[in-house]
């Protein structure tokens, strides 16, 4: 990863910058039910650590005065699906999420009631925005 | 980072990834794409390099690996036509064999 980040590096111009974006397995994700949270979504251990090293790397970069920090943020991806269903089929597959939820109390109480209801999958992203630190 | 409080962006639902324009808009840069030449590092189907091509980038190339995702990245650039956008063969870490040298490179969801 560092050698991936060092080679992007090396393709900008004095000044140019590179933009890191990637899903922020620190924040978990969640699943909302008209607005209210009914369950929350771990990062598959793997992913966590592929994650950890992703972060290392962009700091071994930033150490080594290669780029430079310019500002840095969250956004949130927000996943509409029709209804449960299509939630549990698009989780199954998912390479990052592990595949069964955390649900609330509230949501196991009604889910019969609400597993044809619309839900959102909410996942925070991250993202740093770096410029090239000219060589001395 | 911004803490909790953070800017919630539209999907495609399609791909189930962000529309491309909130995606940069929310980076800050989008100011910064007119004019540019941007790499799209792990660019798959194209979604960012459209982007910003659209946000008035001069030149932009996506990279990937996979040259099933590069190929319909090629057919959509060709049915919108959009001349500005290119697409190579090429992993994050094949970037040394570049001679070209761009203003902005972006990896989205690739480190």
């Amino acid at each position: 990863m560092v050698d991936a980040l060092k080679q992007a590096r090396s393709v900008l111009r004095r000044g140019g910058i590179l933009v890191d974006a990637r899903p922020d397995s620190r924040v978990v994700a969640h699943v909302e039910h008209r607005g209210q949270r009914v369950a929350t979504i771990r990062t598959q251990a793997l992913e966590l650590r592929d994650d950890a090293a992703s972060d290392r790397a962009v700091a071994t970069v930033k150490r080594e005065r290669l780029l430079r920090r310019v500002r840095a943020g969250r956004l949130w991806h927000r996943m509409p699906f029709a209804n449960r269903a299509e939630f549990d089929a698009y989780l199954r597959e998912h390479l990052r999420f592990v595949h069964r939820g955390t649900w609330t109390a509230a949501w196991r109480a009604h889910q019969r009631e609400w597993q044809d209801d619309p839900l959102d999958l909410v996942r925070a992203i991250r993202y740093e925005v770096l410029e090239t630190v000219p060589e001395r | 980072m911004t803490g909790s409080v953070g800017q919630f962006i539209d999907v495609s639902t399609a791909a189930r990834r962000p529309l491309a324009a909130d995606e940069l808009a929310a980076y800050g840069i989008l100011e910064q794409l007119r004019g540019a030449s941007v790499l799209d590092i792990g660019t798959g189907d194209g979604r960012l390099a459209f982007g910003a091509a659209r946000a008035g980038a001069r030149v932009v190339v996506g990279v990937d690996p996979d040259p099933d995702a590069l190929r319909a990245a090629r057919q959509r650039a060709r049915k919108e036509r959009l001349r500005n956008v290119s697409f190579r063969l090429a992993a994050a870490q094949d970037l040394r064999a570049f001679r070209d040298r761009f203003d902005i490179a972006i990896l989205s969801w690739t480190l």
